[in-house]
């Protein structure tokens, strides 16, 4: 058999295009090569201001002081003064048929009422807050007058008098007035008519025919009705006697900045912490603390021991009047000789419970009926806290966690290897060691990267010519190696922990330092990876 | 493989003869009936690239430093970087008259293309391929950079005219894929340190938004004149004047413009900004405003990637042994220069021929090519680089081959 060479020639050039087509089209491998790169990621400048109020920090000898400041809760007594809707109803009807000629005055009737108040005894109100809600019936066939006066409410002294006149109706189907009157502001005397009662209202209603209008036959079945109704009364103001009303309850302040703190050791000497109670109102009370505890954030619960806890307290009534009220103090000061005050701020409790019972008037109607409730009168329980911020820090751990999702495909770039760059300017006195954990998806640890080195206490930097204060430079590097990498599309979350220490560079003891005023940490992060480039 | 693949080329290029893609056919002025070409293959070309960089895009794996570094001393201020490539099929009827009385055939081709490249500066080469790392205390500058890239399909239908082969077509064009970046100005300047980024951007970035086959569809012209002139006396050459794919596209799929006009100093971002529920990177939105990026959705008009060619072509039946040739093409497009090129063209016998050829321009410098083809009664078969050194050394700046197969009755 012969062969074409422009057979083969042909054969030859058509495989050579298969070859070349297949080497194109189906590339085997991808193109991979690798680069370089860094940013920047955190440049932040934090002081003592970026993590408490400002108000809570003064300066003393150059050093900051707390001084920390908590309302634990207000009590408006005005909001226990509570009084009852209250309905002033009468009803008048005549015992015979008579003829009322034009003008005739058939009621007169002054009456009292009491104010459906418990234990209260109160002599003078002023509202915040109040309405009336007046409605008269005419059961006559002509127009009626009726006068409404309540001795003893007046506003701006004059005496709450209202006239309303009623259409004429029947007996079935009464001429009928309604109206709402604002009392905001009235003052209400509730001495009844003989002066040294309490709790009484009084009326003065009057009723008579239209003076052009017809006689009319008024009959027994013929009945004029008059209804007041208080409702929704708030007390601006009272005096009287508030009656021996308890009131306890516990509160809760939670201090979320504490609740990263891991382990170690807190050392805050000196510290005094001060319960302060004010009392707005003309009344004398019993108060006692119940309990005072924290929590924290391994949930170890740590009760402050003290006589003054359990024991009952008198708090004075306030003096003078209206503007002029003189709030009553009432202090009690824990200390680290008078309680367990250093070990319960030592726990570092991010949770403070605070349990009380105050009793008002605990001897009775000692004041003759004239305790006094002024606008904006409160029984205010305030924590304060006044310490020199000269804090120990022995291995104190915080740690905190993040939400992470990252992910890499080796199919495509990823990222080989890499590391963090972390520089610090540090003005604090404690020394930082950092370490990142991170965390799969059940919250098991996967790898765990430590800090080459430590972020260090100012004391242990040199004199900063431009803040005037020591400054310790610092340069730490957390690796991301391959193994690292390699699982962190299985990393869900991480932990950023950091240990603590304020090392004395004499002793090498860890021991209290005052935080100098205008401390700061300054922090740069930095990243530099190398990725593995694929196409 | 690649050795193999050389090694055959080169095989081909010496034994035989071949037409090179775009360079002069081999006129063929005698009267034919019918004739069926296929042809394919593709070229890539840097202005600064080694082959043996820009092959493992080819052929994939991995490129180490001393790669990237042999590639990045060749770059100057302004660089270029493209390919082209395809598969064409044409039937060409000459003696089925469209028009009475006329010599005009008709002719039906059918191909795909691909054509992408860009202009570039050393900076954006160096930040690719090393990273921004290496650039501490300097400024990246690819400001001016421009990159476009388009592949299609078309099917052309058109008129030829059995005695010159002039021939005109109107093609239609489905359109695989379209994306563009343009950067007037681009700097990226850092610290020594590392501690702030600056950047100066001012750019748009166009890219598809899913990956349909068909994005688009467009209507072009393809044109073939060879007119005789006489360049000396007594002597008759032949120009060719061309053009391809000169026409239009819309894309009804929409494309994805993101566009940018910022100047931007990042030296890191605050704690505030990176934890809590106000973190900035809580919303992709929050960070491509944050960095001052708009994109919108949109139908895009856009120009084929069609390219213009003149110049003197060799004539199959003239009888001479030596010929010369040269011409310009021209796309009309800053990423490519305009290409020159110049070449001699040698027939060995009546069925195989070979020829050599110089250019410059187009996305590279100076480049040698080479040729070759070899008739079999009425079958021809070619092979052509426009490149030859990409497949002697992987110093060369790219690497280039074309097949052509026809058959003329």
């Amino acid at each position: 058999m012969t062969t074409n060479p422009g057979y083969c020639i042909v054969k030859n050039i058509m495989a050579l295009m298969c070859i070349v087509l297949l080497v194109v089209s189906c590339k085997k491998k991808k193109t991979v090569w690798d680069s370089d790169w860094s940013s920047p990621v955190v440049n932040d400048t934090l002081t003592l201001t970026n993590l408490v109020n400002d108000s809570t920090l003064s300066e003393v000898g150059g050093f900051y002081e707390l001084n920390l400041v908590r309302t634990l809760f207000d009590l408006d007594l005005g909001d226990l003064l509570n009084i009852p809707d209250t309905t002033i109803s009468e009803t008048f009807a005549f015992p015979v048929s008579i003829d009322l000629t034009p003008g005739f005055s058939f009621v007169n009737s002054t009456e009292e009422h009491d104010l459906s108040v418990e234990d209260l005894q109160l002599k003078t109100i002023v509202l915040k807050q109040g309405f009336i809600d007046v409605k008269v019936a005419n059961p006559l066939g002509t127009t009626t007058m009726f006068d409404i006066q309540l001795p003893g409410i007046t506003k701006d002294g004059s005496t709450f008098l209202n006239q309303y006149t009623a259409p004429s109706g029947t007996s079935t189907d009464p001429g009928l007035v309604e109206e709402t009157i604002d009392l905001a502001g009235y003052r209400m005397d509730l001495t009844g008519v003989s002066g040294g009662e309490f709790n009484k209202l009084r009326s003065q209603i009057t009723v008579s025919t239209d003076p052009s209008g017809p006689s009319v036959l008024i009959t027994p079945s013929d009945i004029t009705k008059v209804d007041v109704r208080f409702r929704d009364l708030k007390i601006d103001y009272a005096r009287g006697y508030f009656g021996d009303r308890s009131f306890y309850d516990t509160t809760i302040v939670e201090l979320e900045e504490l609740n990263v703190v891991s382990s170690g050791v807190l050392d805050l000497p000196n510290a005094a912490i001060t319960v302060e109670i004010e009392n707005g109102i003309k009344v004398s009370a019993e108060g006692t603390l119940t309990t005072i505890a924290n929590e924290n954030a391994y949930g170890n619960e740590v009760d402050l021991s003290s006589a003054q806890i359990g024991s009952s307290f008198n708090i004075n009534p306030a003096t003078g009047t209206w503007n002029a009220i003189n709030s009553s103090l009432k202090t009690i000061v824990f200390n680290s000789t008078n309680s367990t005050l250093e070990p319960y701020l030592e726990n570092l409790g991010f949770r403070h419970k605070l349990g009380y019972n105050f009793k008002l008037n605990p001897w009775g109607n000692v004041t003759g009926s004239w305790d006094e409730l002024f606008p904006n009168s409160k029984l205010s329980v305030r924590l304060k806290a006044e310490m020199p911020l000269m804090i120990g820090l022995d291995q104190l751990v915080l740690r905190d966690t993040f939400a992470l999702n990252f992910s890499q495909n080796n199919d495509n770039t990823t990222i080989k290897s890499g590391e963090f760059l972390v520089q610090s300017s540090n003005a604090f006195p404690f020394s930082a060691q950092l370490k990142l954990f991170l965390l799969d998806a059940s919250g098991e640890v996967l790898h765990q990267m430590n800090g080459t080195g430590n972020i260090e206490a100012a004391q242990f930097g040199a004199m900063d010519v431009q803040s005037g204060l020591m400054v310790a430079n610092s340069e730490l590097r957390l690796a991301l190696g391959e193994d690292v990498l390699n699982d962190i599309s299985r990393v869900k979350s991480f932990i950023v922990q950091s240990e603590f220490n304020t090392t004395n560079p004499l002793t090498n003891l860890n021991e209290p330092m005052g935080i100098p005023v205008g401390a700061f940490i300054a922090v740069k992060v930095k990243t530099k990876i190398t990725s593995e480039n694929k196409l | 493989m690649r050795g193999l693949i050389t090694c055959l080329a080169f095989v081909v290029f010496f034994q035989f003869g071949a037409v090179g893609q775009s360079l002069p056919l081999n006129y063929d002025t005698l009267e034919l009936n019918q004739e069926f070409i296929v042809e394919g293959g593709g070229d890539f070309i840097g202005s600064a690239i080694q082959r043996e960089l820009s092959g493992k895009f080819l052929f994939g794996g991995y490129i180490d430093n001393s790669i990237k570094d042999n590639s990045y001393h060749r770059h100057s201020t302004i660089n270029r970087i493209g390919t082209y490539g395809g598969v064409h099929f044409e039937y060409r009827n000459y003696k089925k008259k469209l028009i009475e009385n006329k010599n005009w055939g008709y002719l039906i081709k059918a191909g795909a293309d691909v054509f992408g490249g860009g202009v570039y500066s050393k900076d954006l080469f160096g930040l690719v391929f090393y990273g921004n790392d290496p650039y501490k205390g300097e400024t990246i500058d690819f400001s001016g950079s421009n990159f476009s890239f388009m592949s299609y399909q078309k099917l052309g239908f058109g008129m030829i005219d059995s005695k010159s082969k002039s021939a005109i077509s109107i093609n239609l064009y489905n359109i695989n894929s379209s994306l563009s970046a343009n950067f007037k100005s681009g700097e990226i300047t850092q610290d020594l340190n590392g501690d702030q980024l600056d950047f100066v951007l001012d750019g748009e970035v166009t890219l598809p938004t899913n990956g349909a086959f068909s994005q688009g569809v467009g209507i072009g012209l393809d044109f073939d004149f060879k007119l005789p002139v006489s360049i000396f006396k007594g002597q008759t050459s032949y120009i060719q004047l061309q053009a391809k794919n000169i026409g239009i596209g819309y894309l009804h799929e929409k494309q994805k413009v993101y566009s940018i006009d910022t100047t931007l100093t990042f030296s890191g971002f605050q704690f505030e900004q990176l934890i809590g529920t106000n973190a900035i990177f809580s919303d992709s939105l929050n960070v491509l405003d944050s960095l001052g990026i708009n994109s919108v959705e949109k139908n895009n008009v856009v120009l084929l990637p069609g390219y213009f060619q003149v110049g003197k072509i060799v004539a199959k039946n003239t009888g001479k042994k030596l010929q010369s040739f040269y011409g310009v093409r021209i796309y009309p497009t800053l990423i490519f220069k305009p290409y020159v090129y110049a070449g001699v063209h040698y027939s060995l016998s009546k069925s195989i021929c070979f020829g050599l050829n110089g250019g410059y321009g187009g996305f590279g410098k100076f480049r040698v090519g080479a040729y070759s083809s070899c008739n079999f009664g009425k079958y021809s078969v070619g092979v052509a680089s426009e490149n030859v050194l990409g497949f002697i050394t992987k110093k060369a700046s790219g690497q280039s081959l074309f097949i052509r197969l026809r058959c003329a009755i």
